[in-house]
């Protein structure tokens, strides 16, 4: 569906007041990627599961205050990265990269040997597993989720150009790492 | 660019790769779902929205006008439309100039 499309249709069930039609299209559309968001993205596996139940929780308590002006990513992607935060800095936890060890034990090789053999995919899991969270974070809303350049600035609250020399930055870091283990 | 689609295709597939019941959660979620009621969801008004309401209201208004008859044009914009019908073409500017003197007091 083009984005076109979908804010049409937000817009016909914001007017009809539907909560429940709302609510049905952000969790069949988000729910899955707010999990692995939560997951891989800012960096918690152990719990994510719960994360994503608060997450919906919120974003369902909160849909009288969505503003139709937002994309309603922009909206539900700063809820749950701000839940997200919230939560560790309660809890006083610390993210970790998303690719510990045990991810590449578990295919079999060290994160070096994958580095060096492994086909593009791990490759390219390596190179993301490294970079800090809010690198990772923009990498995943600008190549994933194709966002513009303003609404990844209001979900992170990083300036525009900083968000497209950072862009520019993994770009460059990617490709020469890909062709440099060639 | 190549680059771009390379890591839009490994995301895609890592998600695709992660375990996740869809149906547990969402059973999960109506268990604890708190029984809201469908309030009205409030939206800002649009200076822009009140700009085109108002531009409606007017060529409504102009319509209506039309339709009923009871618009009548004046001296000065029927004489207008006449002189460019007549003499907005280049070598009458002895004419036009006569005509407005004649029609258009200033």
């Amino acid at each position: 569906m083009s984005r076109i499309i979908k804010k049409l249709r937000t817009y016909g069930l914001l007017l009809k007041r539907d909560r429940e039609g709302l609510f049905e299209g952000i969790w069949d559309e988000y729910a899955k990627k707010l999990l692995y968001f939560i997951r891989k993205i800012s960096g918690n596996s152990s719990d994510a599961e719960d994360m994503l139940q608060e997450v919906m929780l919120k974003i369902y308590e909160n849909l009288d205050r969505y503003s139709p002006e937002y994309a309603i990513s922009t909206w539900v992607y700063t809820i749950a990265r701000n839940h997200c935060r919230d939560s560790y800095r309660k809890r006083g936890v610390e993210t970790v990269p998303i690719a510990d060890e045990e991810i590449f034990a578990a295919r079999g090789g060290t994160p070096e040997s994958i580095a060096v053999s492994g086909d593009l995919n791990e490759r390219t899991e390596y190179f993301i597993s490294r970079l800090p969270d809010t690198d990772r974070e923009i990498a995943y809303f600008r190549f994933y989720e194709e966002m513009p350049y303003r609404e990844i600035s209001d979900i992170t609250g990083t300036p525009e150009g900083t968000l497209k020399s950072k862009v520019h930055d993994i770009r460059k870091k990617l490709t020469d790492y890909l062709e440099g283990v060639k | 660019m190549r680059i771009d689609r390379r890591m839009r295709e490994y995301f895609r597939a890592d998600i695709n790769r992660m375990e996740y019941d869809d149906a547990g959660l969402r059973d999960q979620f109506e268990r604890v779902k708190p029984d809201i009621p469908n309030v009205p969801i409030e939206r800002p008004t649009y200076l822009g929205q009140v700009i085109s309401a108002a531009g409606l209201l007017i060529c409504l208004i102009y319509l209506a006008v039309v339709v009923t008859g009871t618009y009548t044009p004046s001296k000065l914009s029927e004489n207008s439309a006449k002189f460019f019908v007549m003499y907005d073409i280049p070598g009458k500017f002895e004419e036009a100039r006569q005509f407005l003197a004649k029609n258009i007091k200033l």
